[in-house]
């Protein structure tokens, strides 16, 4: 029989799953924590193209 | 609509509630009770149709259609309607790559008259990369900034720019 051989920090960086409420708490530490405080948000902020998210079909 | 679609939609409608459930949950206890996560609504569309007669906006967007169409195409959307004190703060539709591995948010849109400093952005990043994370993507791109202001913005998230595929990205 063969066993399969991994790569042991490919192995080690391998994500493990968290709970949906672990996930928030600890999304929303990295993002509470990264937000910047010396700037305001863009006036009328917006980010995306409505052409391109629903004619984007390479991905 | 084919029965395999209104499963998938089914499914993932699922853990969209789930994840808006525990946004909230943080909210409360983050003391944020001013904020409310909700998925898209008439309201949140009728709202968002009266951001037109702002003169701050930047955008002409449609979201009612824009939602119409991406709902039909994509089961495994992500959508999200920040109430703020009962006015709309911000919309974000957004999905996971076919093979699932990153989570594109393709539009999001601030109210053009929320007060300057009242932040929508970060609650943004916060809900659509748990949901990535719910969904096994490691990677998150915000599709498409549409200036060199809103990219320097999203710089300081942490999240980095690739010019060839024009968004902006971060891993989870």
């Amino acid at each position: 029989m063969k066993k399969k051989i991994e790569n042991l920090s490919r192995h080690r960086n391998k994500k493990k799953p968290r709970s949906l409420e672990d996930a928030t708490k600890a999304v929303s530490r990295r993002f509470r924590e990264l937000a910047p405080d010396d700037i305001e948000e863009p006036q009328g902020f917006a980010s995306g193209d409505p052409e391109k998210a629903l004619n984007d079909d390479k991905e | 609509m084919l029965s395999t679609h209104r499963g998938a939609e089914k499914r993932y409608n699922k853990i969209r509630d789930n994840v808006v459930f525990q946004l909230n949950k943080e909210y409360a206890e983050s003391g944020e009770h001013n904020f409310n996560a909700k998925l898209f609504d008439q309201y949140a569309l009728d709202a968002a149709a009266e951001w037109g007669y702002s003169e701050h906006r930047r955008v002409d967007w449609n979201w009612f259609k824009c939602y119409s169409a991406f709902k039909f195409r994509y089961p495994k959307r992500f959508e999200l309607a920040l109430w703020h004190k009962d006015v709309l703060a911000s919309l974000a539709l957004g999905r996971p790559t076919y093979n699932g591995t990153h989570m594109r948010l393709d539009m999001v849109e601030a109210c053009p008259d929320k007060p300057k400093d009242l932040s929508v952005i970060e609650k943004n990043l916060v809900a659509f990369a748990i949901y990535a994370e719910m969904l096994g993507a490691t990677e998150l791109r915000i599709m498409n900034p549409i200036n060199r202001d809103v990219r320097s913005y999203y710089s300081r998230f942490g999240l980095a720019y690739d010019a060839i595929g024009d968004y902006m990205v971060t891993r989870l």
